[in-house]
């Protein structure tokens, strides 16, 4: 329902802006990444969970490329229209451009505004902006804390109160939406009634977030794979039918919270964050962290970035009938994603509108893990976890 | 510890031309509702935190073209330096919580501009001030 008004709403905003006619009033601003991930390793590849599908070659133009056009248009005094359209990679391999943004925001106050349709899930720290890597000083936000929500999108509303008091800088998110998201192994999820709340506080240099956000879910896995186990689960008595039963479908519950900072003096940028993911079952409860430090010196800003993500529950949980430690070792291994990395980088304002790029990460995975990284074969994939892998990522991001 | 002024530091690291400058003002149309402003007012509309002023009158930015002007502008306001407000407000635009300010091509346009909109706040060198415009504000 939500998403047919979405729909509906999308396109009369684009037709109002293309119709505009004042034109001098319409915005029109975009920003893209060339970017290409090199793996030093044959039997795996990088992967952004939910974002790109893996590649077959070592070097991958998918994870992070990308380009968006944005278009706002006043509508009335305190009344504006927003839509975005952005071209990336997606879990099924298109690059078919998709409506990320379609919103209609109203000022009702000074202080508050409050947005009606389809605008970006802001779960972490840095969701909002997580597609525009221009904003941030990485190729890309750390994978450990934002492959726990790959989900971009929020159709529904939300509502932004700033206030200053006495130099603090105060700003509250609350939102209520649902999204969707489809997934490279044949696999759909959807969020359904997420209700949560962001809340941030800045003082001179130092920024510091809180959000939490909770939402039923459904996951819909329609890979062959899938289904066979869970018809053996079926047929091999209670406990089987115990594990089947979270293999996919509608009763999901996920829970989601963060806490995190950031500071920007103008020459040192800090930035650290930790999320928490707790699921009751379809996916693994995982938490995860990242610390960043970044020195700008001229036009060049070299940084290190230390991140880890730890699994707390798997993804199928329970006593395992005999004969089915293997398949279910291997069905929560491909969806460990523990690791441990180290990323040594650094950015080049070449001038306004163009920062390049280039980092060298160094991923500890877990030893039953696949960590950020797809395995080229089922064989591989009982082989990767506990290697140490490297990638190399370069870059260009720009803004227009 | 000896600590350099921050207008001094953003000075030695992006070029000298923005430490002899003339002071900038905040201006608006003379038909303009506007007839006040405080700092406070002009800095959380540049930083994008409003739209809208006190007194409930919603108004549009104008920006000048990139330069020593715009740069000294936002330095004075907001203590960030050029690569800082345009991280900040890319931020600001793609997370979608403001309109970004309508950039001139040159002072004498957004003179143009500030004639034929009422609600429209701008800024302009010292020197570029005529009797067009109406000084809200001076920045330092």
């Amino acid at each position: 329902m939500i998403s047919k008004l979405v729909g509906a709403l999308s396109l009369a905003l684009a037709a109002s802006i293309a119709s505009a006619s004042d034109t001098s009033a319409l915005s029109l601003t975009g920003f893209g990444t060339v970017g290409f991930v090199y793996t030093d390793d044959g039997e795996a590849q990088f992967v952004r969970w939910g974002v790109n599908k893996p590649s077959d070659s070592r070097l991958d133009l998918s994870p992070d490329s990308i380009l968006g056009i944005q278009a706002s248009l006043p509508l009335a005094p305190k009344v504006d229209a927003t839509v975005q359209i952005v071209s990336s990679e997606d879990s099924l391999g298109s690059y078919t451009p998709h409506v990320t943004w379609a919103f209609l925001r109203y000022a009702l106050t000074p202080s508050v505004t409050i947005r009606g349709g389809r605008m970006r899930a802001p779960f972490f720290m840095l969701s909002d902006s997580l597609q525009v890597n221009y904003t941030n000083v990485w190729v890309r936000p750390p994978v450990d804390v934002y492959s726990l929500v790959p989900v971009n999108e929020l159709d529904g509303i939300d509502l932004l109160y700033r206030e200053q008091v006495s130099g603090l800088e105060l700003e509250v998110h609350p939102y209520f939406g649902n999204s969707k998201l489809d997934l490279f192994d044949d696999s759909v999820v959807e969020l359904r009634d997420t209700v949560g709340l962001n809340l941030a506080v800045r003082y001179d240099n130092l920024t510091l977030h809180f959000g939490h956000a909770e939402t039923r879910f459904s996951y819909i896995r329609s890979s062959n794979s899938s289904i066979q186990l869970k018809n053996a689960l079926i047929a091999s008595g209670a406990a089987g039918q115990a594990l089947a039963a979270q293999i996919g479908g509608e009763q999901g519950h996920a829970r989601f919270d963060s806490l995190g900072f950031q500071w920007d003096d103008g020459r040192n940028i800090i930035s650290g964050e930790y999320a928490k993911r707790r699921t009751n079952r379809y996916i693994p409860s995982v938490e995860g962290a990242y610390l960043s430090v970044g020195r700008r010196i001229g036009a060049v800003t070299p940084y290190v970035l230390f991140s880890k993500q730890n699994t707390l529950e798997q993804t199928l949980r329970g006593p395992v009938p005999t004969g089915f430690a293997q398949s279910i070792g291997f069905f929560n291994l491909i969806r460990d994603n523990s690791q441990e990395t180290l990323t040594l980088g650094a950015r080049w304002d070449l001038n306004r509108m163009l920062a390049l790029k280039a980092e060298w990460t160094q991923a500890h995975l877990e030893r039953a893990s696949a960590g950020s990284f797809y395995p080229t074969s089922a064989a591989a994939a009982t082989r990767i976890g506990g290697r140490t892998l490297n990638t190399l990522s370069v870059s260009m991001d720009v803004l227009f | 510890m000896f600590s350099l002024p921050r207008t001094l530091l953003v000075c030695m690291l992006f070029g000298l031309a923005h430490c002899a400058q003339a002071d900038t003002v905040v201006v608006t149309g003379k038909t303009s509702l506007v007839m006040t402003l405080d700092r406070q007012d002009v800095e959380r509309l540049y930083l994008g935190r409003t739209a809208v002023l006190p007194d409930g009158t919603p108004v549009t930015l104008a920006d000048l073209p990139p330069g020593n002007v715009r740069d000294g502008f936002y330095l004075a306001l907001t203590g960030k330096n050029p690569v800082q407000i345009r991280t900040y407000w890319s931020r600001i635009v793609f997370t979608g919580r403001a309109l970004p300010p309508k950039e001139a091509e040159s002072p004498a346009q957004l003179r143009r501009w500030l004639a034929s909109n009422p609600n429209l706040i701008g800024y302009l060198s010292d020197t570029d001030v005529d009797e067009s415009v109406r000084v809200l504000l001076r920045i330092r």
